[in-house]
């Protein structure tokens, strides 16, 4: 069941919303809940069984880990001395490790058995096949459920807020099981907290009119940018990409810059589909996009674009391997080498190098998607090496990087270096993206309008102002839907009759278009 | 008197849902085709050019009908009028609401319900969501032609619609490409029984069988013949007649075989027919219908002297696209290694 499609936007989300309205408020969440797995049964089927394991496994975990921290308060008290006292006290929290360690690796495990063994396996016998002894090695291919690499990581990130105390275990299976299989969120995301989450969807507010009409509007907005603008740059994109041998120059160029569209449009569209899904119910989902393309930097475009996959790596990669002993002691070794600087960066960047491994691999399992990650790696660290030097040569840089100029120019520079990272990310392996490369010196001479007539192009040109606008006027601090909310009401029906008309009307469906498939559904 | 809240947003949306579908329904009337040619794939829409109640065989279908079934054979041999209405992918949902509306203007005395339509449907959709899907673009004109935005210009806006338009084959579509099948043994009874109608289907196809029979028509289920069909869908077609008591031909089975040879007559490696297979189809159809209804013979009758006329051009037309198609088969037979048939 597609976001997208009839069936979800008008039977599924209407009938779950009665359901949900209608319920006393104890059982709303159970309206959810059962939303949720009718959703996913209906779109996976029997792959339902890797939820109903996942969420057994962290609440199995959270459960364990309340427990150990009672016991250790109900024993401690009846000890003789502090001797004993620590004594359990290290007892529990081995055993608490024990614990956390068992739940993410069962997690990790399955994650990784069923996305990456067969790319595990392949890269291996391609390098056993270069050595003078011939090892093969055969890994059964599962097929990868829907939503693995988000209820994964969210399952993960459960364990160890209970873990580290920043959120309370809960008490039901049925607790975590909503929380993992919420179906707004079980797609492509965003990756929530339970912490977060949990108090409103255990404990939704009352049906309220502004939930609904502001869930509502950002749904007919989501839609826009996925059926207007990320549905008919797809048919460019597909054409460009796919037979990239044909294509070179202006051709690429174009195919690439709509590529960035699509993605943007297809993903921020999803987003803005799923939260206002969410927000009829009165859950606020965590907020996974910040006008990415006002950033002056790829560091500050990350901490904009897909927010919620950078802060989970942050929290749960990052920062548990640079506070870990290997990495204090090569830290320590830096910095007796090879002096102070060293010993503060190297770590960091080590450290980095392993989560934006972690992120390209994220997306897929191939070695375009590890180039993909090393890309922006190798952009952060040469921008942190380069960047202080820059200012010792030019002192005057510092002065003119808080002029308006200056900004802008950083702006362009990191869409450009985004977009770059964009071919790498969708062609067709590495062979294509140095193809592909190389053929932007050739002249492209045929026409432009490759798939799409000049009339597609228009609207896509028209979609990407108005998205323009929209994030510009969010940058600026305006909050639309608020503002138009106070306007009269002619002026709003107007408005919204008519964001209504243009996905009908320019939407890239029916006939002469091809569906696309969520792009980061198939993450 | 007070009004509580939830009856004043209740209101206010039920008025809002009402001003969003008088401004679909308006929109959608300004993108309709300004051409019938242009209302449905193929030539379908091409009925609605012709004149009230003067069609008595109506056949509906998808693209197998609109490629293997030439009603104006039947005037030229019979004086029968028919038209074939049939559109790629179109579902059992469509043609309950074409059908609807094409009762608006005629009076068939029997309708030919093609019955590929059962069980077809578009990707990797399910067939609530085709079901969905068809309905609302049945409903809502805006969605089935929403692309027409591209055709719009400032001068023809507010042009009239203009639906006159009649099609000198009366629906059906002619392909004289030969693409040889090989696989004559679709039809092999595996033991597996009968395919289950998907409930959405069943649903509409019970409402054609009511409709037909308000507006009195005999309404006769056909399987046109297709590579693509097989026993298993044959009986659950079978069962269905059995239990309407509707007459069924399967032009698949050997008891009904109108002489198709594979290797000749279709354009597509068996999934439809060219002229010489629709040739066969269409006389072993018309023979059926000429047998079993009391269809009158309209040629000379007054009113039908734009039939009497198309259908001298049809058949200038059809020897040549015949003789087109015969040299494309003897090229396919000869690729084939065999001998060339006559």
């Amino acid at each position: 069941m597609s976001y997208n499609s009839f069936i979800y936007l008008f039977v599924f989300l209407g009938v779950v919303w009665l359901f949900w309205a209608l319920l006393p408020q104890r059982w709303r969440p159970a309206a959810l809940l059962g939303g949720s797995l009718v959703f996913y049964f209906v779109t996976a089927h029997r792959f339902i069984v890797y939820v109903l394991l996942a969420a057994l496994v962290s609440w199995g975990c959270g459960w364990m880990l309340t427990r150990l921290d009672e016991l250790l308060a109900e024993t401690r008290i009846q000890l003789p001395g502090p001797p004993e006292k620590k004594a359990l006290k290290q007892k529990v929290t081995a055993l608490k490790k024990a614990t956390v360690t068992a739940g993410t690796l069962l997690l990790i495990g399955t994650f990784v058995a069923v996305k990456y063994l067969p790319f595990l396996a392949r890269s291996f016998n391609a390098f056993m096949d270069r050595m003078p002894w011939h090892l093969t090695v055969t890994v059964p291919a599962f097929v990868q459920p829907l939503g693995l690499s988000f209820f994964s990581l969210m399952a993960v990130s459960y364990i160890v807020d209970v873990y580290r105390g920043s959120c309370k275990a809960a008490p039901h299976y049925w607790q975590v099981l909503l929380f993992l299989s919420f179906w707004p969120h079980i797609v492509e995301g965003p990756f929530d907290r339970y912490g977060a989450l949990s108090p409103t969807l255990l404990n939704p507010p009352k049906p309220s009119y502004r939930a609904v009409t502001f869930g509502v509007q950002r749904i007919v907005w989501g839609l826009f940018k996925k059926v207007v603008i990320a549905d008919r740059a797809n048919m460019y994109v597909k054409a460009v990409f796919d037979d990239w041998t044909k294509y070179s120059g202006a051709a690429v160029v174009a195919g690439t810059l709509l590529y960035t569209l699509q993605l943007y449009a297809e993903f921020s569209g999803c987003m803005d589909i799923v939260c206002g899904s969410a927000q009829l119910f009165g859950v606020p989902l965590a907020e996974n996009f910040r006008q990415p393309f006002f950033s002056r930097t790829v560091a500050e475009f990350w901490r904009r674009w897909h927010i919620t996959l950078g802060a989970w790596l942050r929290e749960y990669l990052f920062q548990p391997v640079i506070v870990s002993k290997p990495m204090m002691k090569f830290g320590k070794f830096c910095r007796t080498r090879f002096g102070a600087a060293a010993g503060r960066n190297w770590p960091v960047w080590l450290g980095l190098f392993v989560t934006w491994v972690a992120i390209g691999w994220w997306h897929g399992a191939g070695w375009s998607y590890f180039v993909y990650g090393l890309y922006y790696f190798v952009l952060i660290v040469l921008g942190e090496i380069f960047e202080p030097l820059l200012l010792q040569r030019m002192p005057a840089l510092a002065r003119w990087r808080e002029t308006p100029a200056w900004k802008v120019w950083q702006m362009l520079r990191t869409f450009v270096l985004v977009n770059i990272g964009m071919l790498i990310f969708r062609a067709n392996g590495l062979r294509a993206v140095l193809d592909m490369v190389a053929s932007l010196r050739v002249p492209y001479t045929s026409s432009l309008l490759i798939k799409l007539d000049a009339r597609d192009i228009g609207v896509l040109v028209v979609g990407a102002v108005l998205l323009f606008v929209v994030d510009f006027l969010h940058e600026r601090g305006h909050h639309l839907r608020e503002e138009l909310a106070a306007k009269p009401l002619v002026l709003r029906w107007a408005v919204y009759v008519l964001a209504v008309l243009l996905v009908m009307v320019f939407g890239a469906y029916g006939d002469n278009y091809d569906p696309a498939a969520w792009i980061y559904a198939q993450f | 008197m007070q009004i509580s809240p939830w009856i004043k947003n209740a209101i206010r949306i039920i008025a809002f849902l009402l001003v969003l579908l008088l401004a679909v329904l308006l929109t959608g009337h300004y993108l309709m085709p300004h051409s019938n040619r242009y209302l449905s794939g193929y030539t379908a829409g091409g009925i609605l050019g012709e004149n009230f109640d003067t069609i008595d065989v109506l056949v509906m279908g998808d693209s197998n009908a609109a490629q293997g079934i030439s009603p104006m054979e039947w005037y030229t041999q019979n004086g029968v009028t028919g038209y074939t209405y049939g559109s790629g992918w179109l579902s059992v949902y469509n043609i309950y609401y074409r059908l609807k509306s094409i009762y608006e203007e005629q009076s068939p005395k029997v309708v030919v319900l093609c019955t590929d339509t059962v069980y077809s449907k578009k990707g990797n959709e399910t067939y609530l969501q085709s079901a969905i899907g068809d309905i609302a673009d049945e409903l809502l004109p805006l969605l089935r032609f929403h692309d027409n935005w591209k055709e719009l210009t400032l001068s023809n806006l507010l042009e009239q619609h203009d639906y006159s338009w009649r099609d000198l084959n009366k629906g059906y579509t002619p392909i004289t490409d030969v693409a040889a099948c090989m696989n004559t043994t679709y039809m092999y009874d595996d033991g597996s029984g009968s395919e289950y109608i998907p409930m959405e289907v069943r649903f509409y196809m019970d409402r054609i069988v009511r409709l037909c029979e308000e507006h009195g028509s005999a309404l006769v289920l056909v399987t046109m013949p297709a590579t693509s069909w097989n026993h298993a869908r044959h009986l659950g077609i079978l069962e269905y007649a059995e239990e309407y008591d509707l007459p069924y031909i399967d032009y698949n089975l050997t008891d009904w075989e109108p002489g198709i040879e594979w290797k000749t007559d279709t354009p597509d490696g068996g999934s439809h027919l060219n002229v010489l297979g629709a040739r066969k189809v269409t006389a072993a159809l018309g023979s059926y219908l000429m047998a079993n209804y009391d269809l009158p013979d309209h040629r000379g009758e007054a009113g039908y002297e734009e039939w009497d006329a198309d259908a001298l051009t049809y058949t200038q037309n059809m020897q040549e696209l015949v003789a087109k198609n015969q040299e494309n088969a003897d090229y396919q037979l000869s690729v084939l290694g065999e001998s060339v048939q006559n």
